[in-house]
């Protein structure tokens, strides 16, 4: 899964000191909304997991996996009509992109505060 | 001008991005930010507000809902990452609608939008004579002409006119933000008054309608500024 430079370029603009500050509330933050996701599912709290999936879908973005929020853009979808089978297969195909996710952003910020902006070339 | 502005959402990473945005923009002055929309409640009328960045899908309660229980509703903005959303939220008569993530280009739009209208609105109330104040469960209509002086006696304003006395629950301190008229100056840290209405002058104190108003020796010099002299 590659990162969507196009898509960072229009969210920040080349703002390094916005996308390095969002990149650090991702780390902080991220790891955990997942977990209140898959939590949400072992315990089948649909509304909960749908609200999850929700509040984390345009972070995705902001990180550079615009994919990632169709996904959950999906995942929501499902949640709400209960659709247990559908919300198995969108939550499993979410956890294994998102492995990616923390890796590549934690690398991006590296990159960045180091002074290399090849991330908004 | 400048828009005081209230950021509400309950995600950390998208505070930070409005936060952000914000910064971009010399249209906009953030002067509060909720987690809640129910802490949003308490801040909006205390705050002076002119603009909310509201998100919609927040637990508790929702952005819409915010809007049916606030009693004083400045512009809006929603932000939300379910444009579902949209037909809602003009419904609401909402000033614009931006999707997450939000990108600099619209949202800078959206803040030119704000801006123009709340320049309307200013100068609308500019343009107005009438002050609304609560009485009794009531908005009473005074005309600013009418006005003689802005008294205060502690937690409350007693606004004197020539014919009526009223007492409302407020502060100088909140009239004189509010009150952007040139004719009225706080000439003590007790009074307000309507300089068109001053009968006479003496060393500390001056008369409006039979009423001996003190001035304070700090004012006294303001108050002599604003006045024609022969």
């Amino acid at each position: 899964m590659e990162i969507d430079k196009a898509y960072l370029n229009e969210i920040y603009m080349g703002d390094v000191d916005y996308a390095c500050e969002i990149f650090d509330l991702f780390m902080e933050c991220g790891t955990e909304e997942v977990a209140n996701i898959k939590q949400a599912f072992k315990n089948k709290s649909w509304l909960e997991l749908k609200r999850f999936a929700h509040k984390i879908k345009p972070t995705m973005g902001m990180v550079g996996f615009p994919k990632l929020s169709e996904t959950l853009a999906a995942l929501e979808k499902a949640a709400l009509a209960e659709d247990e089978e559908a919300v198995r297969d969108l939550l499993t195909s979410f956890l294994h992109d998102f492995r990616e996710v923390r890796p590549k952003v934690k690398e991006m910020h590296k990159l960045l505060t180091a002074g290399n902006y090849s991330v908004f070339e | 001008m400048t828009l005081r502005t209230m950021i509400v959402d309950d995600d950390p990473i998208a505070r930070a991005a409005v936060q952000n945005l914000c910064k971009k923009t010399a249209l906009v002055e953030v002067v509060s930010v909720c987690e809640t929309a129910k802490e949003a409640i308490k801040t909006v009328n205390k705050d002076h507000i002119d603009l909310i960045l509201l998100d919609i899908e927040m637990p508790g309660m929702s952005g819409i809902e915010f809007l049916q229980e606030v009693s004083y509703l400045p512009q809006i903005i929603f932000i939300t990452s379910n444009l579902n959303y949209a037909y809602e939220a003009f419904e609401h008569q909402v000033t614009d609608f931006l999707g997450k993530p939000i990108t600099p280009k619209r949202f800078l739009a959206a803040i030119e939008k704000a801006s123009i209208i709340q320049e309307e609105i200013e100068a609308y109330k500019k343009r107005s004579n009438d002050l609304y104040i609560r009485v009794e469960g009531r908005f009473v209509r005074l005309s600013i002409n009418d006005i003689l002086y802005f008294e205060n006696i502690g937690d409350y304003v007693r606004i004197k006119t020539g014919e009526e006395s009223y007492v409302i629950h407020s502060t100088l301190k909140n009239i004189d933000h509010k009150l952007k008229d040139p004719r009225f100056l706080r000439v003590h840290r007790s009074f307000i008054i309507n300089l068109d209405k001053i009968k006479d002058i003496e060393e500390n104190t001056l008369v409006i309608d039979k009423n001996v108003i003190p001035i304070s020796r700090a004012n006294k010099p303001i108050l002599m500024s604003r006045l024609n002299f022969l």
